[in-house]
Parts: structure tokens; C-alpha cells; sequence
């Protein structure tokens, strides 16, 4: 008698958690529900939406027909598409090389002046991630200008007039020049990142290799870059990431011009869906992108990985 | 021998003193790189257009604010601000909101494949908005939303914010312990007051992060809110405004510059104060990378 009123207690109590663990799973069900409905809309949706109107044909206005892989085919023949393709590539190449570079060494530099110093140094060289891509290629659109930009001006100054150039008008020059103000906008995030790196590091690390005497370049060389390689390695993969968001930069420095010569896949996607009204085209364009996004992202997480230290 | 070994002494003892100075040297031109520009144009922004031609060096005559006014009331700078405004703050008050509904679940609320729902967030974040934004346009002009004032631009924003900041709150939330809420509902309080009186007020951090990175992303954005505004020159915010101001007045570069200034001065306003935030929401935001 006893052992079963037991028995039931504890049924009871087994009962009563089931039931407030549905109804906190309900709460929480609610509490999810507009996140969701408003995701579902604004990706979801869209995204399986853009991989089905990859294999069809249509103009927005008559009915969607569908058509195979004749869109991808189309895409890899056309020759405007394939180039813009690789210009953005090009951009992402330097955009990223830049921002490493940069990024890295003045971390390097920082870490070692004193503390307020580098707290004003960290402003400024973080401060244009801030600003938005498209003033950033405003503001530059001005310092490279061919007559009356700021850099032509001040070579003609200094005396290197044979160095002018048409920084913005010339075939492949155009890109070198976008992607290097890209990184630069860039780099101060690769210097944040790897600065935090570096004073997360023990100090007694250094205190050995000090008494050595070894130099600040050795110390880098064998401490400090080894050690903060997950850390670079993160911030290489967040530029990449941004690098090839290349439609801001571009349109506000060139707008894809003069003539072709720095139109990139995201300016032509839009120009086949929006200018010729090719949506199918368009979006095959823009799966064939984001693959080729993808796949570089996936191949850099594996094959930068390596060895990494325990400290 | 010995002096040897004391003349490499005395080299390197040399060296290190060297490398300081080297090192600020460096910095010090690298700094006037970063900020020349931004002086450069905030000095133009002050001359007349024949001034800037005549010598593109010297100082203005006087600390005029024509060009000022003149994007201000002619080139729209100022009502593209106020759409930029009205779009930031209603986008954010949503992300916000919705995240930290959805995180709070999440974490706290016994949701059954939790993993799965975090893998694919960080799935939403890799795909490149270029996927995204013709359907969608498609979608918002069968559904008549094209023509709404700033709806088709928030509607965007935030669901492409909302999975990126689930994320980050949910990982804050799991640092606030499953005691605090046992009792809280063992008191029998309610789950709205649990997370609005017990949990929003031990994240004030966590969601200041969020705030400004999304905010770098809503100000800044350009891509969706150019297709967005292709059929309406109605509610145009700040960045696709700048793009039609160049359009317009290309090459009166003193004009540009004091556009350029006025998004510019208090960007950079915003981010002295803040600058605490920016920094941690880079951290923040480098765990969804």
C-alpha cells in the first residue's frame, strides 16, 4: 500500500516535468515562431527559389518554362560572364593579400609601443571599418581621380610625374587599385583580431626567450606567429568572406566601368536580371558564384589548418 | 674574441634602440595615410568649386557652409539621412527583439535539435547575398511590397540579421545559469518576465555588441537597398542617395566632399564612443565565421 502510493508520487512528479517541459518547448516555440517566419521569407524561400529559377527560363512576366542546365551551359560560354567572374576573384585576391599584410604587421607594430600609443593607433587603423563601402570608394573615388585626385597631386609634387597614372580607367589596373582599398578598408579587422591574439599570449613566454636574447623579429618569427595562427587563420577567412562581397566598392568607385573593365559577378547578376530581365540567367550566375565562394572558404579552412600549438 | 662578442653587444643593444623609433616612424606615416583623405575632403568641403581648380592645396578662403547647405536642401543628403535613420532604428529594434526571442529559446527553453538549428544559421551566414536578392525582389513585387515606403529594405535586413545574432545571444545566454530561471519559475514567474526582468538585464553587454554590428551592416548596406529602390526615388536611404548625389554632381568635388563629410564626422563621432562595442563585436561576430 505504502510502496505503491510511492510509486504513484513519483509517476505524478514524472508527469508534471514531462508536461512543463512540453510547455516551456511550446513557450519556446512561440518564442521562435517570428524569427522563423521572417527568415523563412527573407533566405530560405529565396534561396531555394533562386536554385530553381537556375534551371528554368524566364522574363518576369510570362510564364517560367523550365530548361535544364541550358543556363549553366549558357553562363560557362559567355565570355562577359566567365570574365567578370574572375575580375571579382582578382579583386578578392588582392582585397585579402592587402588586408593580411596590413593588418598583421601593424599588429605587430602596436604590440609594441606603449599603451596609449597604441590605443590611438588602434582608432585610426580600425576606424574605416566602421564606414560604410560605398563612401569608403566615394572618398577614394576622389584621392584617385586622374586630373584632380589627391594621389596624382601629390606625385606631381614630390616629383614622380612618370608615376601617374589613371588609377580607375586603366584594363587590370582598375582591379588592383579596388582591391587594394578594399584590403585597406579590411585590414583593421585582421589587426583588431590578431592584436587580441597576441596580449592573450602568456607573458613568461617572452621572459625565456628575452633572457636568450632573442631580437623582436626572431621572437615573432618563433613565438608570437606560430602561436597566433588559429587567430590569423580566423581573420583570413572573415576577409574572404567580405572580399568578395564586391558590389559596394565597385559600384561607388567605377560602377563596373569605364566600359567593361571591372564589372564584376555581382554587378553583371544584376545587370542580367534586372537590365535584361534574364532571371534564369541570373540567378544560374549567382549559384555558380556562391559555389565558387564556398568551395574557396571550405578549401582554406582545411588547407591552412595545420598544426596548431598548445600553450 | 672578446671584443667581438662585445662589439655584437653593442650592435644589437644599438638595434633595439633603433626599432622604436623605426616602428613609430612607420605608424606615425601609415596613420596619415588613414586620416589624410578624410582632412583632405573635410578641407575641400569648405571651397567653391573655382577655388579647388585654381590650387587643390591651398586653404579656403573662409570657413564657408555653402556646400553644406547645398547638399543638405539640393542634393537630398539630408532626407536620405532621415530614411537611413527610420530604416536603422526600426531594423534594429526588430532584429533585436526577434533574436533575443529566438536565442532566449534556444538556450533556455528545452528546443529539441538545438545543434541543427545553430548549423544552419551559420549556413544562412556563408551563402553571398547575390543568391538571395532576385527572388526575393521577385517575391516583394508579387506580394506589392516594392512600393511601400523602407518595408522591402527592413523586411531584408532582418531576416538576413536575425540568424547571425540568434547565434551570438544564444552563446551569452548559455553563460547565464539554469538556477537563476529554476527558481524564477518556481516563484512562478513567467517566461516573457523571465527574460525581459532576469536575463535582458545581465546581457546589456552582449546586445550592445549586437546592436552596433548590425548597425554597420543596416548603415552601411547598399546592394539590396539599390534593387530595392529601382522603381520608387521614394525613401532612398543614405548609401543608394550618395550613389544618385554622384550621379548628379559627379564633378563638383567640393560638394561631394561635404557629403562625404556629414556621414563621415559622425561615424566617426559614434565609433569614439562605442569603439568598446566594435571591437568586441568583432570577436562576437568571428565565432559565426
Amino acid at each position: 500500500m505504502d510502496l505503491t502510493a510511492k510509486a504513484m508520487t513519483v509517476n505524478v512528479n514524472k508527469k508534471k516535468k514531462i508536461s512543463s517541459t512540453r510547455k516551456l518547448q511550446l513557450i519556446g516555440g512561440l518564442f521562435g515562431l517570428p524569427a522563423i517566419v521572417i527568415v523563412t521569407f527573407a533566405t530560405i524561400i529565396p534561396v531555394i527559389w533562386n536554385v530553381v529559377l537556375s534551371f528554368c527560363n524566364w522574363d518576369g512576366v510570362s510564364a517560367m518554362s523550365f530548361n535544364g542546365i541550358a543556363n549553366f551551359t549558357k553562363i560557362f560560354a559567355d565570355r562577359a560572364s566567365m570574365k567578370a567572374i574572375g575580375y571579382s576573384l582578382i579583386i578578392a585576391l588582392v582585397a585579402t593579400a592587402t588586408a593580411m599584410v596590413l593588418g598583421v604587421g601593424l599588429s605587430l607594430l602596436i604590440y609594441k609601443v606603449t599603451k596609449l600609443e597604441g590605443a590611438i593607433y588602434r582608432f585610426v587603423f580600425y576606424s574605416p571599418v566602421m564606414l560604410p563601402l560605398s563612401v569608403v570608394g566615394l572618398l577614394f573615388t576622389l584621392v584617385l581621380a586622374t586630373d584632380e585626385g589627391l594621389l596624382n597631386n601629390i606625385l606631381g609634387l614630390i616629383g614622380l610625374k612618370n608615376l601617374q597614372n589613371a588609377w580607375l580607367a586603366k584594363k587590370g589596373m582598375v582591379l588592383v587599385v579596388i582591391g587594394l582599398v578594399q584590403g585597406w578598408r579590411s585590414s583593421g579587422t585582421v589587426m583588431m583580431l590578431v592584436y587580441t591574439g597576441i596580449i592573450g599570449l602568456p607573458a613568461d613566454l617572452f621572459e625565456s626567450s628575452k633572457l636568450d636574447g632573442a631580437t623582436y623579429g626572431q621572437e615573432v618569427r618563433h613565438i608570437i606567429l606560430p602561436l597566433v595562427k588559429p587567430t590569423i587563420q580566423l581573420a583570413l577567412s572573415m576577409c574572404v568572406m567580405s572580399a568578395f562581397k564586391t558590389y559596394d566598392i565597385v559600384f561607388s568607385m567605377t560602377g563596373g566601368g569605364p566600359g567593361d573593365i571591372s564589372k564584376t559577378a555581382p554587378l553583371k547578376i544584376i545587370e542580367q536580371a534586372f537590365m535584361f530581365n534574364k532571371y534564369g540567367l541570373a540567378a544560374a550566375n549567382s549559384v555558380i558564384y556562391a559555389i565558387i565562394v564556398i568551395i574557396i572558404l571550405a578549401v582554406l579552412r582545411k588547407g591552412v589548418g595545420g598544426d596548431k600549438y598548445e600553450y | 674574441m672578446s671584443t667581438n662578442t662585445a662589439a655584437v653587444y653593442s650592435v644589437q643593444k644599438k638595434k633595439v634602440k633603433v626599432f622604436p623609433i623605426a616602428c613609430r616612424v612607420i605608424l606615425i606615416s601609415l596613420i596619415l595615410i588613414w586620416i589624410y583623405p578624410v582632412l583632405f575632403s573635410l578641407q575641400t568641403s569648405f571651397k567653391t568649386l573655382d577655388e579647388f581648380f585654381a590650387n587643390i592645396w591651398a586653404l579656403p578662403h573662409t570657413i564657408g557652409l555653402d556646400n553644406f547647405a547645398k547638399a543638405f536642401t539640393k542634393g537630398h543628403i539630408g532626407e536620405y539621412f532621415i530614411n537611413s535613420v527610420v530604416i536603422a532604428v526600426v531594423s534594429l529594434v526588430s532584429i533585436e527583439v526577434i533574436s533575443v526571442m529566438a536565442a532566449y529559446s534556444l538556450a533556455r527553453l528545452r528546443i529539441p535539435h538545438t545543434g541543427a538549428i545553430i548549423m544552419l544559421c551559420f549556413a544562412i551566414q556563408l551563402l553571398p547575398t547575390e543568391t538571395i536578392i532576385i527572388p526575393l525582389y521577385m517575391m516583394m513585387s508579387k506580394l506589392g511590397l516594392l512600393g511601400a515606403r523602407y518595408l522591402p529594405i527592413i523586411l531584408a535586413y532582418v531576416g538576413w540579421s536575425v540568424p547571425g545574432t540568434t547565434v551570438i545571444l544564444k552563446n551569452f545566454f548559455d553563460t547565464i545559469p539554469k538556477e537563476l530561471l529554476e527558481a524564477a519559475r518556481i516563484d512562478g514567474s513567467g517566461e516573457i518576465r523571465n527574460l525581459f526582468k532576469i536575463v535582458l538585464p545581465l546581457m546589456k553587454g552582449a546586445l550592445s555588441t549586437c546592436i552596433v554590428m548590425n548597425f554597420t551592416f543596416v548603415w552601411g548596406e547598399l546592394m539590396w537597398a539599390k534593387t530595392a529602390t529601382l522603381t520608387t526615388v521614394k525613401g532612398l536611404p543614405l548609401t543608394v542617395g550618395l550613389m544618385n548625389f554622384k550621379g548628379e554632381f559627379g564633378t563638383d568635388w567640393p560638394l561631394m566632399c561635404a557629403a562625404i563629410c556629414m556621414i563621415v564626422i559622425p561615424l566617426y563621432l559614434v565609433f569614439l564612443f562605442l569603439q568598446k562595442y566594435f571591437v568586441s563585436s568583432l570577436t562576437a561576430g568571428s565565432v559565426k565565421g
